[in-house]
């Protein structure tokens, strides 16, 4: 039949069905950054911090409690201790989303990548779902996917845990903080990244975002008194994941004024992805 | 799509009653505004099958209807239809497209396979098709040498190839090409106009925007031309060029007997002047060029007129273009 005398008809190709558009966006994103040796020494190396742990817990059951007291939180089981090792991973973190994060829209945009995106069946959710998930990956990665291990390890080689706690309640915290913040922070990334076309100035401006806010934020407090921290981005979440873990506040004022400013830059982040990602080509 | 997919092929209901009969691509009074400035201002157009030109001046609003067509932004009034449907509202009919961008820009750390491949996948091709249909596409536009090599190393004319390519890897029935001939060499140039008019002869729907017209010209004799947001004219050359009443279509014989020729020609209704020129041909002019063509073999025949050769001097793109664009 020519082509002319279709009509329109739905596309349902025989054999397996093909992958979302969401899902083909996130595997690329998350398998490139892979092929590259240096980056590859970089996840290693965010893995050191969960092996010192490890070892020190292995240490701490086998000699007791001096070694315990020498480790700190580092020789903490409990849901607090497994917090402040995330809290540690935290310079990774910001490392690997710079890297793997910055470009993530900014290349699109230089490389005239959303005409040809748009220009295929996938909508504005399937591509932030799926450059949000690279960045949540990596996230993951570094934070949950150690401490789920170091939970399991835990309740293996001590005594003083109950299975509920080490095996469950444990991870369940871990895992909603992590979706939960990584989620944010993944959509605060994608916003800046969508803000240029060059990536420098997106990973200078993630930089900012996450140490520079800090150190501002202190000298602020040192004059204007501990509500000047809400201008410390990273440590809001810290702040707010405090409830989830039963660990003690970061900041001097109530988690909820975190999980409201977290909650309102998340929802900022997506409205101006909305207006930012367009397909339309800038013709050089 | 292979036959067996096609096969697998479902209805999912009736397209809009109104559409046009015939029309692929349909828009109806769109308009396009960008803050304080309109881009297109209330234009309607039909696109069939074949290969159509978009025409028009720099700033005209070209580039801002062809990405109304391709679905790529939404009209800020009426609306754009394809196969009767709103394409931005059922993104699965981007399947049956093809959109070749203007822009040089390019993932220029991926190969020209891997770039295929991606674009593939992102248009829901099922994985075991997707290796052979890269293959298949980059070989026929002549990239097969140059599949495993980053794009980043690649001439312009590679680059312009591999946009295409993208563009048919999954065999669209709408093809949409921005400036598709932009920095080839003319061989390639060739190639590519060769593969245009066969898709087009093919049945599929093919959209071209062009500034320079005598490329557009080697691809189609149909064209839409937009002027300060509006379209102006749309169809045949041919026959766009013979409303031009002001403007008599100007027809050149060369004959044996200039003036027995030219003296017949003069006593037609359908022809307004006639007169010999420099080089001893008879110049008729008509404004009625479809009508005069139509009756033009008879007349020879009838009256035993001997002409070796017939051009008509301006029903070329260009001068369509001109007359109606005043430039």
């Amino acid at each position: 039949m020519p082509v002319y005398e279709r009509g329109y008809r739905h596309w349902e190709p025989s054999g397996r069905a093909p992958a979302a558009p969401w899902w083909v966006i996130a595997r690329r994103g998350i398998l490139s950054p892979l092929k590259r040796r240096p980056f590859l020494l970089l996840l290693l190396l965010a893995w050191v911090p969960a092996v010192v742990k490890g070892t020190i817990l292995y240490f701490s059951v086998q000699s007791g409690d001096l070694l315990k007291l020498l480790g700190g939180t580092w020789a903490d089981v409990d849901a607090a201790g497994f917090f402040a090792f995330i809290e540690r991973q935290d310079s990774f973190v910001m490392i690997l989303l710079a890297i793997v994060g910055s470009p993530l829209i900014a290349r699109d945009r230089a490389e005239n990548g959303h005409a040809l995106y748009f220009a295929r069946p996938l909508t504005l959710f399937d591509y932030v779902a799926g450059k949000g998930l690279i960045a949540l990956f990596y996230i993951l990665v570094v934070t949950l996917a150690p401490v789920l291990l170091l939970a399991i390890y835990g309740y293996l080689v001590t005594s003083g845990a109950t299975g509920f706690d080490m095996l469950l309640l444990t991870p369940l915290r871990a895992t909603v903080f992590c979706l939960l913040t990584g989620a944010s922070l993944s959509l605060v990334l994608l916003a800046l990244s969508a803000a240029g076309r060059r990536t420098v100035f997106v990973v200078l401006g993630w930089l900012l975002l996450f140490s520079g806010t800090q150190i501002i934020a202190r000298i602020l407090s040192l004059f204007g008194g501990p509500w000047m921290r809400v201008f410390d981005f990273r440590a809001q979440y810290f702040h707010a994941g405090s409830v989830l873990f039963g660990a003690s506040p970061r900041l001097d004022y109530p988690p909820l004024i975190s999980w409201l400013l977290i909650l309102g830059w998340t929802i900022g982040a997506w409205v101006f992805l909305r207006r930012r990602i367009r397909p339309v080509e800038v013709v050089s | 799509m292979t036959e067996d997919a096609r096969a697998a092929e479902v209805s999912i209901g009736a397209a809009d009653p109104d559409a046009a009969p015939g029309a692929v691509l349909e828009a109806r009074r769109v308009s396009k505004w960008f803050g304080e400035v309109i881009a297109v201002n209330g234009s309607s157009l039909t696109v069939g099958p074949g290969v159509t030109g978009l025409l028009g001046l720099n700033g005209a609003g070209k580039t801002t209807l062809f990405k109304l067509l391709a679905g790529l932004i939404e009209p800020s009034q009426g609306e754009v239809l394809v196969y009767g449907r709103r394409l931005r509202r059922e993104v699965g009919l981007f399947r049956r497209i093809g959109f070749c961008p203007e822009s040089e820009a390019m993932p220029d750390w991926l190969t020209g396979r891997e770039f295929i491949a991606l674009m593939l996948r992102l248009m829901g091709t099922p994985a075991p098709q997707i290796g052979p249909r890269a293959d298949a596409i980059l070989a026929r536009l002549h990239l097969a040498d140059a599949a495993h090599r980053r794009i980043g190393g690649y001439s312009k004319g590679m680059r312009q190839k591999v946009k295409m390519a993208q563009a048919l890897a999954h065999d669209p029935d709408i093809v949409f090409l921005d400036e598709p001939l932009n920095g080839m060499d003319p061989v390639s140039r060739h190639e590519i106009i060769a593969l245009v008019s066969e898709l087009g002869r093919a049945g599929k729907t093919i959209l071209v925007s062009s500034h320079i017209l005598p490329e557009i010209e080697t691809m189609t004799r149909n064209i839409v031309l937009i002027h300060h947001g509006k379209v102006l004219a749309e169809g045949d050359i041919t026959e766009i060029r013979d409303l031009i009443r002001d403007r008599p279509t100007i027809v050149a014989f060369t004959s044996s007997d200039p003036r027995r020729l030219a003296a017949f020609l003069a006593g037609q209704e359908l022809v307004v002047g006639v007169e010999l020129d420099d080089r001893g041909r008879v110049v008729a002019r008509t404004d009625h060029a479809v009508g005069f063509y139509r009756a033009l073999p008879a007349w020879l025949l009838a009256e035993g007129l001997p002409v070796e050769e017939i051009e008509t001097l301006d029903d070329s793109l260009q001068a369509v273009f001109d007359y109606l664009v005043g430039d």
